[in-house]
């Protein structure tokens, strides 16, 4: 409990319970003199001090406790109260009690006054153990002393009281003498004198203090007469001064007041032409601010001014001024409007140009859409800058043309909406400020088209989907962070998207286009080669190795766009899955249909209709029919099996039920085979040409046929016509199966067989003309005539087969021997001589594609039916002779070909 | 035009004895139709046959058969005079063509010859005459040469001019907008001449990859020609810009060997073919019926006569206000009557009736298609 208590407690405490002095109490508690007053006087350092000061506390509480259960004293704490009060009280007392004392003297009075209040205490110790009233007494003398407890002394008005005002020495006396013994009276009586003698030595003391006060008083008193006497004299001479300033004063009052209104009216006048030369100054000014591009200032200038210069532009000096300021305005707002329009200014400086020019009341559309414009030069010049650079990593290109362009971009937002948006407040400018919103839209649309128009076609010069893919979640974590400066975050997920899909886009267009390369390759190798490309296997190598880098093109596609789909890689893509996937679906199907239907038949366009720059040549077009069979027969399925992996990995990417498109596998085997088809046919034709064109030059060659010498051999050209198609054959038979013989051609013989039986009854049949009945005879004529076809009107089909598309060949360029033939007239011998040359053909026919075939028979008949036609003496050479010159010559070839 | 001449019907058809090549309509006679078919057969009796077709009443007439002496190379109806015609003729001898000015006496049984066309060495092409119709002046050909003849009238001509000397010379045709504007084909190429004064105006070099068989002038656009010939294709080419044809159309599966534009609708061209097939083409961009686009035309024409352009003309097409399938460039219709080599075709008097005969000896008349012979709507 005791160290719980403070020191200044412990202090209180001291002052309030310990009567005795300090050294007294040093005595009883133990503890030095110096340090007890130190402690007491505030300086807590010595530890003895307190100790001390804390034994006497418990002691004090112990004996407090008994004291309690053994009397009440009340009074004795009632006193130990108000002592206290008057302790602390007593500085301010002192001190207003010694008003006119000097500052020592209070504090000497204070001293006194402890000293006093010790003395006092002391007393009471002394006379402790007395009876109460002695204190009591003590105290009320004090009090009155003090000019306080003036009647709150219940004992007042007690005339036993010795120091009340109502005492009564008879009876005080007789009661004490009544009362008391006499011990004790004489006790009472050496007191009485010792008190006495005290209060007369008190008395004395404060005698001697009042009268030195007098004294002094007196002494001040004399001073101060001595002083006012000679302050009257100063105090004349200030008054007559005052009065002589007063007289000057009026003086200077009446003499002045005449021009004080002039000159108040003057410096009114003043003022009114400072005012005016500012404003004819105000062009100057302006141009200087102009000058300085201090535009904020001078717009200050102008928008104070142009009220008043309003207000009086009635007045010519005042409208020039206006003009001329108007005019400097102008030049100004032409000035700031370029700023706002010019490429190099800076972001800030568009800005304030743009604030500078509203202030001017410019109409907030032009400035508006000036402002927007410049931004969007200046953006796009950015962005331009940006493009033309080579990029060597795409995500951190993507990376700088973020932080450059959305760091600009959303600067030019946020200055565009304090400047056209914010400031536009009520509800009138609402249209404005929705047109200002569509402007921004519109402007961020364009900008963000470029920009991501630039972020893709840098995209599209990388391949490699990984880093693209990082790349668009970078766009994509950017963009975002924009989120609501566009109008929707939805819209940024749809640029995205498109983005995504252009990509998309890009990955089956650059398919096509690498597809178109190895294709314009090929033909650039076959154009190379000519006929190297036949030796070996060459040309089935190519065929095949085209194929294959085709399909392998199309599974690295499916393989590019697989990343998309993975969705811990692609998670902000996954909201578009479903699209994606569709689009990718719908390409797919278009891309092969593009493949088949456009693409491998567009050769055959450039064949047929422009001038075919590429020189695609029939052999050409013969490898390309094989790679369309290669891809019908294998490529097909690997895409298939490409596309079905592709479809379960983005199963397991979505997780969700997605519309997959079934790939009709065999309708577009159809379609490529019918393509492979198609080009076959235009092969055939174009070798046949080759073909014809050698049979035309024989015919040529010889000027006159009706003038020919009877034939010894079988013309040269049949023997250059053969070695044609043994290459064709050898050409063909590199990439397309030989085939069966017997097969193709069969129809067409049965109907050459017709066509000559009918051709032999028609030339007897019509010779009588100029029926009337002419409707029946063309009737008849028709019947007769039945379908005798050595060229069929509609293109028979040409199989994949080397001696089928042989024999087309064949056919037609004999078809065209025949019209050849038509447009010449024989003799005798010339009709031989053809007659040989058939027969020629058609051994050395047989023997490539054997004697069982009669397809060729007839063709090779039709040609001697058109010769014998031709001639105009047809005898036909007798066999024997035609075998044995035929005969001859096949032996000297064999010779020719066994050497 | 009512439905008797549809195609399929056999009145449609006439047949003739022996082989043919030669057919030629009279365009003397502007209200009927007429066409001269001429045999050919070495050794046998040639004749010439006067077929009709009336155009309402359809079917085809056989009016008078001529007997001519010599296997017939090809016949050329004088625009002047119905009754007057030249034949190119084989002696057969020793290869000898002749060409022989005819009139058909008022009996209208049998002809006579009024003069011959001496001094030609080879084979004669194709006689050509003043496509105005006037007589001041015919065009000959042979492999190598040609001639400019003076006044038609009863007794030879002088020979005004002999130019040319080229090889393999196989057909001419006559600028009926440009005067004195001649073309003529040898083998792939193709050279315009003026013939009064014998100077070459232009050429078309390696026009067809193959020979040529026909050309034909455009007879309302003056510079618009059209070419056919062994490669299977028709070109039409603009005689300003020879580089590149303007156009061109590969349907046919053997040569061509005649290919005509109609005289009145010039979007119409019929092309026959030793495919047995004739063919009727839909030139709509480039014809004068394309008011609209004329400028335009020329204007892609001066461009480039890339395929590009060409597609993207016909990909205008559908973009008119007036979405027409008569508006765009393609094929109408293939016609199969023939069985064999159809030699020549040539348009009748009206204005959608055309006749083509083939080898064999048949000769058919043929109509266009009414959604595209509807005159109104081409207005």
């Amino acid at each position: 409990m005791s160290h719980l208590v403070s020191d200044t407690k412990l202090v209180k405490f001291y002052y309030r319970h310990y009567k005795l002095g300090t050294q007294d109490f040093c005595r009883e508690y133990g503890g030095d003199v110096n340090g007890l007053n130190k402690f007491l006087n505030g300086n807590y350092e010595s530890h003895s001090a307190r100790d001390s000061l804390k034994s006497f506390w418990e002691k004090m509480n112990t004996n407090q406790m008994m004291k309690s259960q053994n009397e009440d004293d009340d009074d004795d704490n009632d006193f130990n109260n108000t002592f206290a009060d008057n302790n602390l009280l007593s500085p301010g007392r002192g001190s207003s009690s010694t008003t006119s004392s000097s500052n020592n003297s209070n504090i000497t009075g204070n001293r006194s006054f402890s000293s006093l209040a010790e003395a006092t205490a002391q007393q009471q110790q002394q006379s402790s153990g007395g009876p109460k009233n002695e204190s009591r007494r003590v105290r009320s003398l004090l009090k009155n002393y003090y000019g306080t407890g003036d009647g709150s002394d219940p004992s007042a008005n007690d005339p036993l009281n010795i120091d009340g005002p109502s005492f009564n020495l008879d009876s005080y006396f007789s009661s004490i003498v009544k009362s008391s013994s006499l011990g004790q009276l004489i006790q009472k009586d050496n007191q009485m004198v010792s008190e006495i003698r005290t209060l007369d030595g008190d008395m004395k003391t404060l005698v001697y203090d009042n009268y030195t006060k007098f004294i002094n008083a007196t002494d001040i008193i004399k001073k101060m007469k001595t002083n006012v006497e000679n302050m009257e004299e100063g105090m004349e001479l200030l008054s007559k001064n005052m009065e002589l300033i007063t007289n000057c004063s009026e003086k200077i009052n009446s003499t002045l007041s005449v021009r004080r209104d002039r000159i108040d009216q003057l410096s009114g006048l003043q003022k009114l032409l400072q005012k005016l030369q500012f404003l004819t100054a105000l062009p100057s000014s302006l141009n200087h601010c102009l000058a300085m591009q201090a535009y904020n200032q001078a717009v200050k200038y102008y928008n104070s001014n142009s009220g008043i210069l309003k207000q009086y532009s009635h007045i010519p000096s005042f409208q020039n001024i206006q003009n001329e300021c108007d005019a400097i305005m102008k030049t100004m707002k032409e000035k700031l409007y370029e700023r706002l329009s010019s490429l190099s200014t800076s972001q800030t400086d568009a800005v304030e140009s743009a604030e500078v020019l509203m202030d001017l009341l410019e109409p907030v559309e032009l400035v508006r859409s000036k402002y927007l414009e410049s931004r969007k030069h200046h953006t796009l010049s950015l962005l331009n800058n940006l493009e033309n650079k080579q990029v060597e990593n795409i995500t951190n290109f993507i990376k700088e043309l973020n932080s450059s362009f959305l760091s600009e971009y959303s600067y030019n937002i946020a200055s565009f909406k304090s400047l056209f948006i914010n400031r536009l407040d009520g509800s009138d400018s609402k249209k404005e400020r929705q047109n200002s919103f569509n402007e921004l839209e519109d402007f961020s649309k364009d900008l963000f088209n470029k920009y991501l128009q630039i972020a893709k076609s840098k995209l599209s010069s990388f391949k490699d989907p990984k880093e693209k893919i990082i790349a668009l979640e970078i766009i994509y974590s950017d963009v975002s962070k924009l989120g609501s400066e566009l109008s929707s975050s939805e819209k940024i997920i749809n640029i995205i998207n498109s983005t995504v899909h252009d990509q998309i886009d890009f990955y089956f267009e650059s398919l096509q286009k690498t597809i178109k390369e190895h294709i314009y390759k090929l033909n650039a190798t076959l154009n190379q080669k000519k006929d190297e490309a036949l030796e070996g296997s060459f040309l089935q190598e190519i065929s095949d190795n085209t194929s294959k880098d085709i399909i392998n093109d199309i599974i690295e596609l499916f393989d590019n766009l697989k990343p998309f789909f993975l969705p811990t890689e692609t998670k902000f893509l996954s909201t578009s899955y479903d699209t994606m996937f569709t689009k990718i679906q719908v390409k797919s199907q278009q891309f092969f249909l593009f493949l088949v239907n456009i693409h491998f038949l567009e050769y055959l366009d450039i064949i047929n209709s422009t001038p075919n720059r590429e020189q695609f040549g029939s052999r050409f077009l013969l490898v390309l029919t094989s790679i369309c069979l290669y891809i019908e027969s294998k490529g097909i399925t690997q895409v298939v099996q490409t596309m079905n992996d592709f479809v379960s990995i983005v199963k397991q990417g979505t997780r969700k039920e997605l519309n997959v498109f079934g790939f009709n596998a065999p309708d577009l085997c159809k379609r490529i085979k019918e393509t492979a088809q198609a080009i076959l046919t235009v092969f055939t034709r174009l070798s046949s040409q080759k073909l014809e064109k050698i049979l035309k030059k024989g015919l040529e060659s010889i000027p006159n046929w009706l003038v020919l010498k009877e034939p010894r051999d079988v013309r040269s050209v049949i023997d250059i016509y053969l070695e044609e198609i043994i290459k064709l054959q050898n050409e063909i038979s590199k990439l397309l199966p030989m085939g069966s013989v017997a097969s193709s051609g069969s129809n067409i013989s049965v109907k050459s067989h017709s066509r000559t039986g009918s051709n032999n009854g028609n030339s007897g049949n019509n010779s009588n003309t100029n029926t009337p009945d002419n409707i029946r005879r063309n009737s008849s004529s028709t019947t007769t005539n039945i379908p005798s076809i050595l060229f069929e009107k509609k293109q028979e089909q040409v199989d994949f087969n080397t001696y089928s598309v042989l024999i087309s060949i064949i056919r037609i360029s004999l078809k065209s021997f025949v019209e050849s033939l038509r447009l010449k007239t024989f003799g005798t011998n010339g009709y031989h001589q053809i007659q040989i040359d058939l027969q020629f053909l058609r051994l050395s026919l047989y023997d490539i594609f054997g004697r069982n075939n009669t397809t060729f028979d007839n063709l090779l008949q039709d040609c001697e039916n058109t010769i014998a036609e031709r001639c105009t003496d047809p005898l036909p050479l007798q066999k024997p002779i035609i075998t044995k010159i035929v005969e001859t010559k096949m032996n000297k070839k064999k010779n020719i070909v066994n050497e | 035009m009512f439905n008797t001449n549809t195609s399929n019907t056999s009145s449609n058809v006439y047949g003739l004895s022996q082989k043919t090549r030669a057919l030629a309509h009279v365009a003397g006679e502007t209200d009927i139709n007429r066409f001269l078919v001429g045999t050919l057969s070495l050794r046998e009796d040639n004749e010439i046959a006067l077929l009709e077709s009336k155009e309402n009443e359809g079917g085809v007439k056989c009016i008078s058969i001529f007997s001519h002496p010599k296997e017939i190379w090809s016949i050329t109806s004088c625009p002047f005079d119905a009754n007057l015609f030249f034949t190119v003729y084989n002696t057969g001898t020793s290869n000898d063509f002749k060409s022989s000015l005819w009139r058909i006496n008022e009996n209208m049984d049998s002809i006579q010859e009024v003069f011959e066309l001496k001094g030609h060495t080879s084979m004669i092409k194709p006689i050509l005459c003043d496509p105005s119709g006037s007589n001041d002046y015919i065009v000959s050909l042979d492999d190598s040469n040609i001639r400019l003849w003076g006044k038609i009238e009863d007794s030879e001509p002088q020979c005004v001019k002999t130019f040319g000397n080229l090889s393999k010379l196989s057909v001419g045709s006559i600028n009926p907008n440009i005067p004195n504007q001649l073309a003529t084909a040898n083998d792939v190429n193709i050279k315009g001449w003026d013939f009064r004064n014998a100077k070459e105006t232009f050429s078309i070099d390696k026009a067809h990859s193959e020979q040529i068989r026909d050309i034909d002038f455009n007879p309302n656009k003056p510079y618009n020609l059209l070419s056919a010939g062994d490669d299977s294709k028709l070109k039409i080419w603009d005689t300003r810009q020879t580089k590149e044809p303007v156009k061109i159309f590969s349907s046919h599966n053997h040569w061509i060997w005649s290919a005509k534009f109609n005289k009145f609708q010039d979007q119409l061209i019929i092309t026959s073919s030793s495919d047995n097939t004739v063919k009727l083409w839909n030139l709509y961009s480039l014809s004068s019926a394309n008011n609209t686009k004329d400028s335009t035309t020329t204007n892609s024409n001066d461009q480039t006569s890339d395929t590009s352009s060409n597609s993207s003309t016909q990909s205008q097409q559908p973009t008119k206000p007036k979405k027409n399938k008569r508006n765009e460039d393609q094929l109408i219709k293939t016609y199969e009557e023939h069985e064999d080599s159809i030699y020549n075709i040539s348009w009748g008097s009206s204005n959608f009736l055309f006749a083509s005969l083939s080898y064999d000896g048949r000769f058919v008349i043929n109509n266009v298609p009414k959604e595209y012979s509807d005159i109104l709507s081409y207005i």
